[in-house]
Formats: structure tokens, C-alpha cells, sequence
């Protein structure tokens, strides 16, 4: 059984599509990275995947049921973002026992040790936490749940390089001990790559691609050289992004489709092939207009 | 990881259990409010005196009223209060549906509707007290002084159901909020507009006060609780049907 299928997919809000079309299937026991710049649909997508929101259009399966205001789908999924609204009146030792009452798998020695880790004091009230702070608590809420579907939206918000890391790890370990199907979107691609297993890709609400995360890191090649070279290397070629450094260096990123024979070739005229970082793909992959905000400086010197 | 089974009944229980402790201070705000109510009680509801050149003497009626009419406004704001976004997120950050956060709801106002019939009705109690030992209890007609435990359940029972009444109109008022923003000016407006055209028109006044009776003068206990849950059940039912399908963490 596949943990979430999504046919023609779409959410409206009015006119705006934040979600469009959009067709996937996740596997049980994958962590897929939703990746996206803002304004995306990320966190739009997830919300309709747990079951908040109402699909406008197409179809969306979790664990074969339709996951709005699903009980069992409910049961088996925690959302985790940065407004979690939680009661003021409670201390986290509180909130931590509140959800093992609503969550079979919970493992409150898990959540206990990452709080005293974290140095948060389980008599603290939530509200009183740093931004940062709720964030670790959220994800450790999230870690130790367990539930089949651990969706994470946007979780790193106002923590710091460590706990960031730190989190990762956690996430990796516990998913390790106890596989489950992890969402985690986030900007940072470059940050959780190592984690993920496959990457969804997403760009005003319609998917780029959807591929094993080693995949994405093969995916396009780095040239740079000589302009007039480039130009002869761009022909018939996708480009996904080129990049202008005086006026005849140029940096061309292409899918990664070249020859050996053609790789051997463009070495001896000059041109140093590179690998692109997946983040780096992803931000040429979802870019809005060509030329990007140097574009913006330019036109305005003009002028 | 195989997938948990769950029930409707378990689900809604433990929400009805965490909405109880994440919830206290709502029971705070009625110990402030009727504390308040005893407070304004202490004056008297009613004072009338009378007497020739030697004798004067007069009557100070004391009641309760105030502390039930303060519960009731107590029981509309909770209610109104459970069904704002808020609290709505917070149900949707663990387990639930719209159906079992609603009956968790449901579940915690008629819990209200309890605690605030039983302390309303000791506030009289209270003012009972407060009222002897500030008088003195030589001029205290004891006629109503005294309850009995029979007294004492039945103004429970009637305090609570007539909570419960406001408790279930209050969450559908909220949930016709949440619904749209514009029922926040039409209710208080259809409110006020009919209070108003109450006051100039007779014949609008006479049907207003027919639907009151109905609750406001029922002499049988039985008949009363009947007519009660009955209306209750109505705005409980209306407010599940309108959010049933409502998206929540938007």
C-alpha cells in the first residue's frame, strides 16, 4: 500500500491554484523532502495530505482513505509546523502527556530525553518559549509520536545551526529504529539532502520531478568556459540555467545527458565540467524569470 | 509502521479528557464571575419600607439572580470561546475530526453547564451566609432562609439546564461566526433590532415573549428538562451540520 497518492490534485483558494495538478505517489517508509521556494504550495499540499484542508480538485489517497476530516488518517498522522496551537494553561510535561493519550506509538522515554537534551525544562508553559525553542519542542512532539505519516512543514524555523543538525540526527535515528513515511518540506535543501531519500519538487503549485535524492544530485551537469564554446554546448540542449561572467566567460547548467564522447570533447577545448548540488539544481529548477535578481539591478541602471 | 484503529468514542473521550485540563481557566473565569455576582448580590435585589410616626420597618429581598444571570452570560462566552480559531487549532494538533471535536465540545459545555449550575445555586448559599452574619439573624424572615437538599437539587437542575440552553445557543452563534465573519454584526444586530422593536410594538413583543415561555414558564420539572434538551439538541445538531465539512488550520 502506498502511504500517499495524489491524482490531479488541485486546491483553490478563489482563483489562485495554490496546488495544480499535481499527481504523485509517496512509498510506506520513505522520508520525501517537499521542496519549493515560498508561495510554492508546500505547505498548502501538506495540509490537504493531513487532512485539514478540502481538496477543490482530482484525487488524494492516504493510506487508501480520503484524508479530510478522517479519523483513522488523523490517527496515523501528525502535522507538525510552527503555529501549533497549544493550550496556554499546560506545561510541556503536560503537552507531553496529553499526546500520549491520543497517540498509540508514543514513546514518552524518547520525548523525555530529547527535552532534557535540548535543556527544556518540562515544567516551562509553551508560550513562554523562544521562537526557536517551540520549534524544538515541536519536532520532538513530532519525533515521538510515531506516527505512520510524519509530516513536517517548514520545522527548523528560528533554531539555530545545532539544534538543526541535532534534529536531522534524531529524525534519521528514530526513523532507522522505527521506519515510517516521513513529508519534511523546508527550503534548506541543502541542509536535510542527506536525509532525504527522495525529493518532490514543486513550483507554483505544479511538480518539476519527483526522484530519489541521488538521482536529483546526477541530474544536470556544471560547464564553464568560454562563451562562444558554451553557445555550441547550449544548442539543442536544455538549459536550465546560465549565468554570464564578463563578457566572455559564461556558466551554463544543462540536464546531464552528454556522451562520453562529448564530455572528452568538451574537456579539450576548455570547458571544466562540474556536478551541481542538488540545492543548487533546485533554485535554477524553480527560478521565476531568466537572469534572476541581477535582471532587476540591470534594468534599473538603464533607466 | 502498521496503522493504529480507532473509535470515534475513544477519540472524542480523549478529547473530552485533555479539553477538561488544557482548559481549567475557563473555570477560574466563572469562580471570578460569580464571585463578582455575590458581590453585587450583597446590596439587595429589592428594598421596599413603610411605617406610621413610631413604627418603621422595611423589607430587603436577596436573591441569587444576579449570580445565575452572570453564569448564564459565563456559559454563552465559553461557548462562543471553544468554537474560535484557537481552539478549533488546538483540537486539530492531535487526534480528532470536525464530528469528535465537536461532541469533546459538546461533552465539556454540558460538564460546564454542571459546575456552573451546582456553584451558582451555592452562591446562594454564600449570600445566604454573608447576608446572616451581616444582619444579624433576628431579622431574617425564614421563610426561603432555609433550604432543603430537595430545594437545593432542584435549583441545580434548573440552573443547569437553563445554562445548557445558553451554552448550546452560544456554540451555535460561534460556529455561524466561523461560518462567515458577517454573522459577527447580523446576530447582535437581529438581537438589539428585536429588543428594540419589542419595546415599540406590542404585538412583536407578545410573540417574542410566547417563545420565552416556553422555557421561562414551565412549572414541571420534567416537562422543563424535555423542552430543554429538546431545543439544546436542535442548536447542537444545527452548529455539527453547518461545521461538519469546515477546514481547520487554514
Amino acid at each position: 500500500m502506498n502511504a500517499v497518492e495524489c491524482r490531479d490534485l488541485t486546491k483553490a483558494y478563489g482563483s489562485l491554484k495554490a496546488v495544480n495538478n499535481l499527481s504523485f505517489v509517496l512509498e510506506e517508509n520513505k522520508i520525501t523532502g517537499l521542496i519549493g521556494r515560498n508561495g510554492a504550495g508546500k505547505t498548502t499540499l501538506l495540509k490537504v495530505v493531513a487532512g485539514f484542508l478540502q481538496k477543490t480538485a482530482g484525487e488524494v489517497r492516504v493510506f487508501a482513505e480520503d484524508p479530510f476530516n478522517n479519523l483513522t488518517v488523523s490517527a496515523n498522522a501528525v502535522f507538525i509546523d510552527d503555529n501549533m496551537a497549544f493550550p496556554q494553561s499546560l506545561c510541556l510535561d503536560d503537552l507531553l502527556h496529553a499526546a500520549a493519550s491520543f497517540y498509540k506509538n508514543w514513546d514518552m522515554g524518547l520525548a523525555r530525553g530529547m527535552l532534557d537534551y535540548f535543556s527544556l525544562n518540562p515544567k516551562q508553559y509553551y508560550h513562554r518559549l523562544s521562537k526557536g525553542m517551540k520549534s524544538i519542542f515541536n519536532v520532538v512532539l513530532g519525533i515521538s509520536a510515531r506516527c505512520p505519516l510524519t509530516i513536517f512543514d517548514e520545522p527548523t524555523t528560528g533554531m539555530d545551526a545545532g539544534a538543526r543538525k541535532d534534529f536531522y540526527r534524531a529524525l534519521l535515528k528514530d526513523y532507522l529504529r522505527h521506519p515510517r513515511t516521513v513529508l519534511l518540506s523546508s527550503h534548506l535543501l541543502h541542509e536535510i539532502e542527506d536525509i532525504l531519500e527522495d525529493i518532490l519538487l514543486i513550483k507554483e503549485g505544479k511538480k518539476l520531478l519527483h526522484m530519489p535524492a541521488s538521482h536529483l544530485r546526477e541530474y544536470a551537469l556544471g560547464l564553464r568556459g568560454k562563451s562562444s564554446l558554451m553557445e555550441d554546448l547550449a544548442k539543442s540542449r536544455e538549459v536550465i540555467h546560465q549565468y554570464c561572467a564578463g563578457e566572455d566567460y559564461a556558466y551554463l547548467v544543462v540536464k546531464n545527458d552528454l556522451t562520453e564522447q562529448e564530455r572528452h570533447q568538451a574537456r579539450l577545448a576548455g570547458v571544466d565540467i562540474t556536478a551541481v548540488a542538488a540545492a543548487d539544481l533546485c533554485v535554477y529548477l524553480t527560478a521565476g524569470k531568466k537572469g534572476g535578481i541581477d535582471n532587476v539591478f540591470n534594468k534599473n541602471q538603464l533607466v | 509502521m502498521s496503522l493504529t484503529k480507532t473509535s470515534l468514542f475513544n477519540v472524542t473521550k480523549t478529547q473530552y479528557q485533555y479539553k477538561l485540563k488544557a482548559y481549567i481557566g475557563l473555570f477560574g473565569a466563572l469562580a471570578a464571575v460569580q464571585a463578582m455576582a455575590v458581590l453585587f448580590s450583597l446590596g439587595g435585589l429589592d428594598s421596599a419600607g413603610m411605617g406610621t410616626s413610631n413604627i418603621f420597618f422595611s423589607i430587603k429581598m436577596f436573591s441569587n439572580e444576579i449570580i445565575v444571570w452572570f453564569t448564564f452570560f459565563w456559559a454563552f462566552v465559553v461557548s462562543v470561546i471553544l468554537t474560535t480559531n484557537g481552539y478549533r487549532d488546538g483540537d486539530a494538533v492531535f487526534v480528532s475530526n470536525r464530528l469528535s471535536s465537536n461532541l469533546a465540545n459538546g461533552a465539556f459545555f454540558f460538564t460546564c453547564c454542571l459546575a456552573g449550575g451546582l456553584s451558582a445555586v451555592l452562591g446562594g448559599v454564600v449570600l445566604r451566609l454573608a447576608v446572616f452574619f451581616s444582619t444579624g439573624g433576628a431579622g431574617i424572615v425564614s421563610q426561603n432562609f432555609f433550604l432543603t437538599p430537595a430545594d437545593l437539587a432542584a435549583g441545580v437542575a434548573v440552573t443547569a439546564l437553563y445554562l445548557l440552553l445558553f451554552s448550546a445557543a452560544g456554540y451555535l452563534c460561534g460556529i455561524l461566526a466561523q461560518i462567515s465573519k458577517a454573522f459577527v454584526v447580523i446576530l447582535p444586530s437581529l438581537f438589539f433590532g428585536l429588543l428594540i422593536l419589542a419595546g415599540r410594538d406590542d404585538r412583536i413583543r407578545e410573540e417574542l415573549s410566547q417563545v420565552i415561555y416556553f422555557v421561562a414558564q414551565e412549572s414541571s420539572l420534567i416537562l422543563l428538562a424535555l423542552k430543554i434538551i429538546l431545543t439544546a439538541a436542535v442548536l447542537f445538531g444545527t452548529a455539527l451540520l453547518i461545521s461538519n465539512r469546515a477546514e481547520v488550520r487554514k
